[in-house]
C-alpha cells in the first residue's frame, strides 16, 4: 500500500508541493515551540535550593554629618559594625521573628556576581585551572532563615558546619571540582595563592532565580567580630539583613515592625529605612525576565492555534475535495475502514516526506545555537524528544483534519458520490 | 469599478458568514500580535514625554577599567571623567550628567508621613535635556548646584502625599533626615521615560550620599552617567569622534589605569538592545530576531488564510469562467480578487489594531517592564500610557503595511492560480 500511496502523491505533485512546503515550514515552527516549552518547563521545575516564604529584608541607613541627631564619630563609643550587630540582636528579640542573619551578596534573587576561582590540589598534582564558583559570605543563621538544606542525610547541620576555617560547598560544585569523590573533609584553596579551607558539609545546588541554571557556589563565614571591627559606612549598603518570621505573624508584619521597632533600631547613627518582603524583591528582579517569557508564550500559543487550524483546515478541504474519488472507491468495494486507513496513511506519508528536510533544518537551528541554550544544553536527547513530539502533534492535527470529512464522504450514497466524479 | 468590488465583497461576506468570520478573526489576531510587538518597540524607542528628544539623545552609562592592559571590571563614570571627557564637548547642544536612582526616605519635619522614594541626583542642565511639566516652582540653577544648596524638585503625587497639595514650593522636606527646600513640583513621570524617571530630583552636590570617585582606580570610575543632547541625529558621528579624541587625551594623562568606553555613546535604540549591561547582545542579531518573529507571525496565519481563500475561490470558479469568456483579462481578475480580499484583510486589521491597544493597556506592566521599570513598579509606579503618544500615525501606517503584506501572502498565490485557469476548465465546473 505504501507504494500505492507514493504513486498517488506523485500523481498530484503540483498541488501537493504546496502542502508539503506548508507542512515543512509548520513542522519547523512547531519543533521550535516544543523545544522552548520543554526547556522552560525543565528550568522552572528544578528546585531553587532556598525558600523565601515569610522572609523579609531590613534596610538600614546611616545619618550623615548634616542630618538631625547625628553623633560625631569622635564622640561615639561603638563602631558602625557594632551598632549593626546590636540592631541584629534587637531584631532577634522581636517576638514575631524566628531567625535573623547578615550576609554579603548572598540574598536570594539579589545576589551579585562575586566569584572566586577554587582549586583542589592533590598529592603530586597542582591544580592550576580550578573551577569558578560563586562566593556567598553569610552568618551561620543564614541557612536557617532561607531553609537551605544539606545534600545527603548525615552530619552536622549547615549552620554548625560553617566556621572561620571551613566552607559549605554546593553539591554541583563538588561534582565539578572533585568528580566521583566525596568532597567532605577535603581542603580547597580559595583564589590563586589564597587561603585553604576545609569542606565541612555539602548543600543542595542553589540557583539565582527561577530562570537561571544552578551554578557552582560555596558559603564562607561572615564572622561577627569582622563586622564589628572592619565594617565601614560604605559597606553598609551591601549588608543584607534578612529575617524569617513566624508564619502566623505574616499578615501585618511590615507595618507593625516599622511601628514597634523604628525607635529601637535607631542605634548610633543607624536608622531603619524600610522592611521589604522577599516576594517584592523577587518580583522586581524576576519581572523583566518573566514579562519577556510571557510575551513569548503568548506568541507561541497564538502560533500553535494557527498551526492547528491551518493543518486541520488544509486537510479538511483537501479531503472534502476528493469526495468523488472516495465515492468511486466505495462503489468499487472499499470498506469504510480501508478508506479511512488509506486517507490517514496518505496524510502520514506526506508528513514523513515533509519532516525529512524539516529535521535537517531543526538540527541546524540547534547546532547554530538559535534555540535557547542558556537554560539547558542542546543535547541529542533534547533534539530527539522534540522531534518525536512534533511528529506526534502534527500527526494528530492531520488525522483530526481528515476524519470528519472522510466520515461524511463515506456516509454518502455511492451514486451521489459518482455524480460528483 | 472599485465600488462594484466593494459591493461584491460585502455580498460575499454575508453569503459565507462562517468562513468570513473565521478569516476576519484570523487576520485580526495576526495583526494584533504583530502590532503589539511593533507598538511596544515604538514606545521604547520613540520620543516619550518628558523624554521628548530621544531621537537626538545619546547616553554613556558605563566606564570600563583596564589596569596595565588587563580588564578590571566596569563602573559608572567618575566626576573627574565626566568633567574631562564629556563636559568640554563642543558639538552637542546640551551635556548633562546624573547619578542613577536610589531610594531614600522622604518625610516631613517631625517625621510623621514617611515614604521611601526613588531619587535621581542631577546637574542643572538635566532640565534642559528633558521637558518636564512644572506645576509650580522651577528647577535648580547652575549657581545653586555649584554652591550645594539643598533644593529638591518633587512629583505631584509625592507633594500630595506629604503636604496634601501640589502648591508645595518653599516648604521643607526631609530627605534621609536632612532638610531640603522644595524648589518645584512637576507632573508625574511615567516609568516608560526610564532615564528621566524619579519621584524626586536633587542636585548631585547636595545629595547627602557618598558620590566620591573611586580613588583606587585613579578616579576614572564613580557614580555618574552622561546624557548628550545633540542638535540633530546627523551630529552623532561627529560627537563620537570628539569623544574619542577627548578620551585618548584623558587616557594619556593616566598612569596604569585606562578608561574604556566600549562602543558608547549609545543611541536610544542601542540602549534598548543592550538593556542593563555595558556590552549587550549583538545589535544586528537582535534586530534580525525581531524581523524574523514578525515574518513568522505573518507567514503562518497567511498560510492558513490562503487555504480558506483558495476554497472560497474554488466555489466562485464558474463565475470567473464566465467573466473570462466575456473578455476579462488575467490582470483584471487578479486585481479584483486581491482587492476583495484586501477589504476583508483591512477589516480584520482594524479589529486587530483595536485589540492590540486593549492588550497593551491591560498588559502594560508585563510588556513595558524593563529591569528598571520593574524596580520602580515595585515602588508603586505602573507605566502610565499617554493616548496621544499611542495614536501615532506611524503606527497606523505600519498596521496598514502589514495588512497589505498579509493580504498579498494569503491571497496572492490562490488569486494567481485561479486567474490563470483555462476558460473551458472553469466553465466545466459550472
Amino acid at each position: 500500500m505504501i507504494k500505492h500511496l507514493f504513486k498517488i502523491i506523485w500523481n498530484q505533485r503540483k498541488s501537493n508541493i504546496w502542502i508539503l512546503t506548508e507542512l515543512m515550514l509548520v513542522s519547523v515552527c512547531l519543533w521550535y515551540i516544543i523545544d522552548y516549552m520543554s526547556v522552560l518547563s525543565t528550568i522552572v521545575r528544578t528546585p531553587l535550593g532556598f525558600d523565601i516564604a515569610d522572609t523579609y529584608r531590613v534596610d538600614i541607613n546611616e545619618r550623615t554629618p548634616d542630618s538631625d541627631n547625628y553623633i560625631d564619630p569622635a564622640a561615639k563609643e561603638t563602631t558602625t559594625g557594632q551598632d549593626l550587630l546590636t540592631i541584629m540582636e534587637r531584631i532577634r528579640q522581636y517576638p514575631a521573628v524566628e531567625n535573623v542573619s547578615l550576609s554579603i551578596a548572598s540574598q536570594p534573587y539579589v545576589a551579585t556576581h562575586y566569584t572566586n576561582q577554587v582549586y583542589y590540589s592533590r598529592l603530586f598534582y597542582k591544580d592550576t585551572v580550578g573551577v569558578t564558583m560563586q562566593r556567598y559570605k553569610v552568618t551561620p543563621s543564614f541557612f536557617r532563615v532561607f531553609r537551605i538544606d544539606r545534600e545527603g542525610g548525615n552530619g552536622p547541620t549547615l549552620s554548625d558546619a560553617l566556621d572561620v576555617r571551613s566552607i559549605v560547598l554546593s553539591a554541583n560544585a563538588a561534582a565539578e571540582l572533585l568528580p566521583g569523590e566525596n568532597a567532605v573533609g577535603k581542603s580547597l584553596q580559595i583564589g590563586k595563592d589564597g587561603y585553604f579551607k576545609e569542606v565541612k558539609a555539602l548543600c543542595t545546588p542553589i540557583r539565582w532565580t527561577e530562570y537561571e541554571k544552578s551554578r557552582p557556589c560555596f558559603y564562607a563565614l561572615l564572622p561577627e567580630d569582622e563586622i564589628a571591627r572592619d565594617m565601614s559606612s560604605d559597606e553598609l549598603a551591601n549588608m543584607e539583613l534578612c529575617v524569617r518570621i513566624r508564619p502566623d505573624a505574616a499578615l501585618r508584619f511590615s507595618d507593625e515592625f516599622r511601628r514597634d521597632m523604628a525607635t529601637q533600631l535607631s542605634v548610633g547613627n543607624l536608622y531603619l529605612i524600610d522592611v521589604r518582603p522577599s516576594s517584592l524583591i523577587k518580583r522586581a528582579v524576576v519581572s523583566p525576565v518573566l514579562s519577556d517569557i510571557r510575551m513569548r508564550l503568548f506568541l507561541l500559543f497564538f502560533l500553535v492555534v494557527n498551526i492547528f487550524l491551518g493543518i486541520s483546515g488544509t486537510f479538511w478541504f483537501r479531503t472534502q475535495h476528493r469526495r468523488g474519488e472516495m465515492g468511486l472507491r466505495v462503489a468499487l468495494g472499499s470498506t469504510s475502514q480501508g478508506l479511512r486507513t488509506l486517507l490517514i496513511s496518505e496524510g502520514l506519508v506526506m508528513l514523513f516526506l515533509a519532516m525529512l528536510p524539516a529535521v535537517i533544518i531543526c538540527f541546524n537551528l540547534g547546532v547554530a545555537e538559535l534555540v535557547n541554550i542558556y537554560w539547558a544544553d542542546f543535547t541529542v536527547s533534547r533534539f530527539l524528544i522534540g522531534t518525536a513530539l512534533t511528529c506526534l502533534l502534527m500527526s494528530l492535527m492531520i488525522i483530526s483534519g481528515i476524519l470528519y470529512p472522510a466520515w461524511r464522504a463515506m456516509k454518502m450514497e455511492p451514486a451521489e458520490a459518482l455524480h460528483y466524479e | 469599478m472599485y465600488k462594484l468590488y466593494f459591493k461584491q465583497a460585502l455580498a460575499m461576506l454575508k453569503e459565507n458568514k462562517l468562513l468570513s468570520v473565521i478569516s476576519i478573526l484570523g487576520t485580526a489576531l495576526a495583526i494584533c500580535m504583530i502590532m503589539v510587538i511593533v507598538i511596544t518597540w515604538q514606545i521604547r524607542v520613540n520620543n516619550y514625554s518628558p523624554e521628548d528628544n530621544r531621537d537626538r539623545t545619546m547616553y554613556v552609562r558605563w566606564g570600563g577599567r583596564t589596569y596595565k592592559g588587563e580588564q578590571r571590571g566596569n563602573g559608572y563614570l567618575s566626576l573627574r571623567t565626566v568633567k574631562e571627557c564629556f563636559l568640554p564637548l563642543k558639538t552637542p547642544e546640551v551635556i548633562s550628567f546624573i547619578s542613577p536612582c536610589r531610594s531614600l526616605l522622604a518625610s516631613l519635619p517631625g517625621g510623621k508621613e514617611k515614604k521611601n522614594c526613588l531619587m535621581l541626583f542631577t546637574d542643572d542642565m538635566f532640565w534642559k535635556v528633558y521637558n518636564f511639566d512644572f506645576l509650580s516652582g522651577s528647577p535648580y540653577t547652575k549657581e545653586e548646584v555649584a554652591s550645594g544648596i539643598k533644593k529638591a524638585v518633587i512629583t505631584e503625587s509625592l507633594a500630595r502625599r506629604l503636604y496634601g497639595t501640589t502648591d508645595a514650593v518653599g516648604k521643607t522636606v526631609m530627605i534621609g533626615y536632612k532638610p531640603y527646600t522644595v524648589g518645584g513640583v512637576v507632573k508625574d513621570v511615567s516609568t516608560i521615560a526610564k532615564f528621566a524617571y524619579a519621584e524626586a530630583w536633587l542636585p548631585y552636590s547636595a545629595s547627602g550620599v557618598n558620590l566620591a570617585d573611586e580613588t583606587w582606580a585613579e578616579n576614572i570610575t564613580g557614580w555618574f552617567q552622561v546624557i548628550i543632547l545633540a542638535r540633530s541625529s546627523s551630529d552623532f558621528d561627529a560627537i563620537r569622534k570628539e569623544i574619542n579624541n577627548l578620551q585618548a587625551q584623558y587616557n594619556s594623562s593616566l598612569k596604569d589605569y585606562k578608561l574604556v568606553l566600549y562602543d558608547q555613546p549609545d543611541t536610544q535604540l542601542e540602549l534598548e538592545i543592550k538593556g542593563v549591561g555595558a556590552v549587550g547582545p549583538d545589535k544586528v542579531r537582535t534586530i534580525l530576531q525581531y524581523v524574523l518573529t514578525i515574518v513568522i507571525l505573518l507567514l503562518v496565519p497567511a498560510i492558513n488564510l490562503s487555504g480558506m481563500t483558495l476554497s472560497r475561490m474554488r466555489s466562485r470558479l464558474p463565475e470567473i469562467g464566465i467573466r473570462k469568456a466575456f473578455g476579462a483579462t488575467k490582470g483584471r481578475l487578479l486585481v479584483q480578487i486581491l482587492s476583495e480580499n484586501m477589504f476583508l484583510t483591512l477589516l480584520g486589521g482594524m479589529v486587530g489594531l483595536v485589540i492590540s491597544y486593549i492588550a497593551i493597556y491591560l498588559l502594560r506592566t508585563w510588556l513595558l517592564s524593563s529591569s528598571f521599570g520593574a524596580i520602580s513598579s515595585v515602588f508603586g509606579g505602573v507605566p502610565m500610557l499617554s493616548v496621544s503618544e499611542l495614536l501615532n500615525p506611524v503606527i497606523f501606517f505600519y498596521a496598514f503595511l502589514f495588512c497589505l503584506v498579509l493580504n498579498l501572502l494569503s491571497a496572492g498565490i490562490p488569486a494567481y492560480r485561479i486567474s490563470r485557469k483555462e476558460v473551458v476548465e472553469a466553465l466545466n465546473e459550472y
